[in-house]
């Protein structure tokens, strides 16, 4: 993290604004309404169940999709490409090409400054170096896993989009993500991450978010409810918390 | 500008890198090619009384590999959802078809110059249209069919029947190119009038190729 300088950003001001944005896709609505402020420094974790619209939130803030209805705020002063980090779903990689290949792929694309350097330094991190020749095709999911995360913080971008992150990771792997998670918000970046496995990602967060067919139902700082509860069934806790408005 | 072109180079290198490991677009369009001249060969066409047959089988070729060539060439960028990733950032719809059309059409024009050759030595052709016109010819026809063919490439990778979608889409829109493309050969004192068309018809193409490029593989 020591090369992004994070001095364009008006400390006061959310990072990121997301105001009252719709998503539909073919006749589905698959985002309704949804508003959030994310700053620097923060960690915001949604929770949902399947179909709740957690990748299509994460797909919109990537700028995969222009949101139907809402806008979407970044609050720096030259936002570039390079300023949000997007690991999705897919790998985002090409199985032709070799780890080594993909990277440097993605990392001239965004312009990292001495690229091998940086792949070489990625590559040791998330215990990728003895991948490095290897095409994707023939890496296990998990293994993938580690390549996508590295091609998605190539650049330090200021912004960390993680979708299910931890699926297919194994305990070294979730551990060199969670240290990075943690890397990320010292160093004033902001994530916004999902993931089923509610204990990992209550672990991390400063933020919450709930989402319930396209629907923020609960939504605020992480310390601003009982952990406990939504460890248990969040679901439950969150409509409980909706209802009781 | 540097950035552009150099985003370019390297989703060219990338497109020629992959192809050389996977060996999936090439040999079949090269094998389907010689296919057909071979038989074109042995139908022993006598090219003296029809002077710009040559032409037509060099169309009949040319199409055939086009769907190949189209077919698979952006398998790799929607597998992985890697497109959905690099138009996010960093890449501009402009940037990513300006390469595809460099890939695609160096393919097809390699595959063309191959068919000429192959015409001429194994038939005993001889082409009397100046080279310099037939290859402006070849260039403007093969921009347009590529450009729209690219389009048509990327709905056909999101639809459930790929195949049929690419073919039935993208003959009838390209046959009236190559009709021009034949009368500009067929024809010299006609062919600059063409050539206008066929350059208007690519610039509308790429004109609205990044836009469309942008919603179909945006959602």
């Amino acid at each position: 993290m020591n090369e992004t300088t994070y001095s364009d950003i008006d400390g006061g001001k959310p990072w990121v604004q997301v105001k009252n944005v719709s998503v539909q896709l073919g006749f589905r609505h698959v985002l309704r309404d949804i508003s959030f402020d994310l700053f620097a420094g923060r960690i915001l974790t949604i929770l949902g169940p399947n179909a709740a619209g957690k990748t299509t939130l994460l797909r919109t803030l990537a700028g995969a999709i222009a949101p139907d209805q809402g806008h979407i705020y970044y609050n720096t002063r030259d936002f570039a490409p390079s300023t949000i980090g997007w690991v999705g779903h897919q790998s985002f990689l090409y199985d032709e090409l070799t780890v080594k290949e993909n990277l440097r792929f993605w990392a001239d694309l965004q312009n990292v400054k001495n690229p091998a350097r940086r792949i070489e330094e990625l590559l040791v991190q998330m215990g990728l170096r003895l991948f490095a020749d290897e095409r994707i095709d023939i890496l296990s999911f998990g293994m993938a896993r580690r390549v996508s995360i590295c091609r998605a913080i190539l650049s330090n971008p200021g912004i960390l989009l993680l979708d299910e992150a931890f699926s297919g990771l194994d305990q070294t792997g979730v551990g060199f993500l969670l240290k990075l998670i943690h890397t990320y918000k010292n160093s004033n970046a902001a994530v916004v991450l999902t993931c089923h496995q509610v204990p990992l990602g209550l672990g991390v967060a400063t933020d919450l978010m709930v989402l319930y067919k396209g629907k923020s139902i609960l939504s605020g700082p992480a310390d601003r409810f009982d952990l406990q509860a939504i460890g248990k069934d969040y679901l439950s806790y969150a409509q409980s918390q909706a209802g009781g408005k | 500008m540097f950035r552009f072109l150099r985003n370019i180079y390297t989703l060219l290198a990338k497109d020629w890198r992959s192809e050389i490991r996977s060996l999936q677009i090439l040999p079949p369009a090269i094998v389907l090619a010689l296919a057909a001249i071979v038989l074109f060969y042995f139908s022993k066409i006598d090219f003296s009384h029809s002077p710009t047959a040559w032409a037509a089988i060099l169309w009949i070729v040319s199409l055939l590999a086009l769907v190949v060539i189209l077919d698979r060439a952006l398998v790799t960028d929607t597998r992985n959802a890697v497109l959905e990733a690099l138009l996010a950032a960093p890449v501009t719809p402009n940037q990513f078809l300006f390469a595809k059309l460099l890939f695609t059409g160096s393919m097809l024009m390699g595959l063309q110059v191959i068919v000429l050759l192959s015409l001429t030595q194994m038939m005993n052709l001889t082409i009397s249209s100046p080279m310099g016109s037939i290859f402006l010819t070849l260039t403007l026809t093969d921009l347009g069919l590529i450009a729209m063919g690219l389009l048509c490439s990327l709905i056909a990778q999101f639809s459930r029947h790929r195949g049929a979608f690419l073919a039935g889409f993208l003959w009838p829109v390209a046959l009236p190119l190559v009709l021009l493309a034949m009368m500009a050969i067929d024809d010299p004192a006609r062919s600059e009038n063409i050539w206008l068309i066929l350059a208007g018809f690519d610039i509308v193409l790429l004109g609205i190729s990044p836009g469309l490029l942008k919603v179909i593989a945006g959602k």
